[in-house]
């Protein structure tokens, strides 16, 4: 008895819920557990959809597609009573990427992030987001090689400030000091013009000329192959020319010209620099 | 050597001591005139002996048993802390005063006389080179004049005076510039090529790490 009065029971519980449902109760039901009982969005349910032939509504998100294409993304499942809600999902998210891809042709109506990155850009061109990340990535590895050039850099002056000096000007000023009195090296007659002190400057002003050429073809070599130029990458002044505009100074191509003066500057000081060595060692021979 | 000469010497290798041996200076200072505030040094020291003692002694004591002892000794700890900050922080800026005024007593008492000094003797004749032929005219003149002498040039020119000259002086203000260039250049070279640490090409640590992977 008892059985049959719980199965009873049970029978009468399901028609109430079945009729409760077909009454519409299941998205009222929803909308109290989830508490959107005000909610402006939809509340049909899938439930309510299977048993009765509704017309087609938008999802309240989807806001960005048009109205056809809501309604046509929306239609075609609604027709298919018959298929499975799994079958159905599978159909609107085909739906859905079909409706992306068209859209993405169509002007202002996409909402895809190339687009948006689109309306942002006030030149109007697609941003090369490729070139935003790499160069990012790049910077560190830009550094590096800028700290491996300089190093480069630095140890080729230092090397060919040491062969000049220890190589040639020294023992060359010291034979030049001598004149005529005993010295360790003894020069050959048909060398012995050039240690004649009037013939000094001019010896070593082409023995400069030599050195610096062969330093700078040297330097060009690293910033070949690093790719790197030196000037342009170390000088606070060529830095700061670059930031000026063309056209505000009456001067043209003031960044060509601010290097070409650097580049003599430089030219300059390594001969000056020599200058000071020789005059110093002089000094110092004046007491040997 | 003529006493000019070695006076200048004296201050090329001071401002060398200054550059490369601050912290010798420092302490040699510190010695003569005392480290600035020795009272907070003092109690610095006693506080962080106090704290080191009270920590140790805290961590022997049980938080459960004895939870007030601990809880006492903890406040003390955080009192004790807040001191030592406050004396560090006394300490730290007294060092610093103590720098500012060392900045500024090397000025006063070593760049400034050094820089007076040039001036009163850049003509100085530090040395006769042997021959006069060494250099062109041009050049020679400004060993002996500095490089006004270019400026004065065209002056000299119009009034029909000629360059040349016998013996060729180097002077003092010259003979300082041709110095200080050479001593800097002889840095460069020896820090460069001996006191600085190899720098590895990016472009084979890249390739090595990706046919490593």
């Amino acid at each position: 008895m008892s059985e049959l009065s719980d199965a009873e029971k049970r029978r009468l519980l399901k028609e109430r819920r079945q009729k409760k449902f077909a009454n519409g109760g299941a998205s009222s039901r929803l909308n109290k557990i989830t508490g959107q009982a005000d909610s402006h969005l939809s509340t049909t349910s899938p439930l309510e959809n299977e048993k009765k032939v509704t017309p087609t509504t938008n999802l309240g998100g989807a806001t960005a597609f048009s109205e056809d294409a809501g309604k046509k993304q929306f239609s075609s499942p609604t027709v298919t009573s018959d298929t499975t809600t799994e079958e159905k999902d599978r159909n609107i998210e085909v739906e859905l990427l079909k409706q992306l891809a068209g859209a993405q042709k169509q002007d202002g109506s996409s909402p895809d992030l190339f687009s948006l990155l689109k309306s942002m850009n006030p030149g109007g061109d697609t941003p090369d987001l490729s070139g935003m990340l790499p160069e990012e990535a790049v910077s560190p590895v830009d550094q590096a090689l800028l700290n491996y050039h300089d190093y480069l850099v630095n140890r080729l002056k230092a090397w060919s400030i040491l062969i000049k000096w220890c190589c040639f000007l020294l023992p060359y000023m010291y034979l030049v000091t001598r004149d005529g009195r005993p010295s360790v090296f003894q020069v050959p007659k048909s060398l012995s013009i050039l240690t004649d002190p009037s013939h000094f400057f001019m010896v070593f002003t082409s023995f400069e000329i030599v050195a610096v050429s062969i330093f700078y073809q040297r330097l060009q070599t690293i910033e070949r192959t690093n790719k790197v130029n030196t000037l342009h990458n170390t000088s606070k002044i060529v830095k700061l020319s670059s930031l000026i505009p063309e056209g505000v100074l009456p001067i043209s191509n003031i960044k060509g010209k601010i290097v070409q003066v650097l580049q003599y500057w430089d030219v300059l000081s390594i001969f000056l620099t020599d200058v000071c060595f020789v005059l110093v060692f002089l000094g110092i021979m004046m007491y040997i | 050597m003529n006493g000019v000469v070695a006076v200048t010497l004296l201050f090329v290798v001071l401002g060398k001591v200054f550059q490369f041996y601050p912290n010798v200076v420092d302490a040699i200072c510190a010695r003569i005139f005392g480290p600035a505030n020795a009272r907070a040094v003092r109690e610095l020291r006693t506080s962080l002996a106090e704290y080191a003692a009270l920590k140790e002694k805290n961590m022997g004591v049980s938080a459960q048993d004895e939870y007030t002892k601990w809880t006492l000794n903890n406040r003390k700890l955080d009192k004790l802390n807040k001191r030592i900050d406050s004396l560090k922080q006394e300490v730290r800026s007294a060092n610093d005063g103590r720098a500012s005024r060392f900045k500024h007593a090397k000025l006063v008492l070593l760049t400034v006389p050094f820089t007076l000094f040039k001036l009163w003797f850049g003509k100085h004749v530090v040395y006769t080179l042997r021959s006069p032929k060494y250099f062109p005219s041009l050049v020679r003149a400004v060993w002996d004049q500095g490089f006004l002498f270019y400026a004065m040039l065209p002056l000299q020119w119009l009034k029909g005076r000629s360059v040349a000259m016998g013996h060729v002086n180097v002077s003092l203000g010259v003979w300082c510039w041709a110095l200080s260039s050479v001593l800097a250049t002889v840095e460069f070279v020896v820090k460069t090529l001996w006191f600085t640490p190899a720098v590895p090409n990016p472009a084979k640590r890249n390739t090595s790490t990706s046919t490593s992977l």
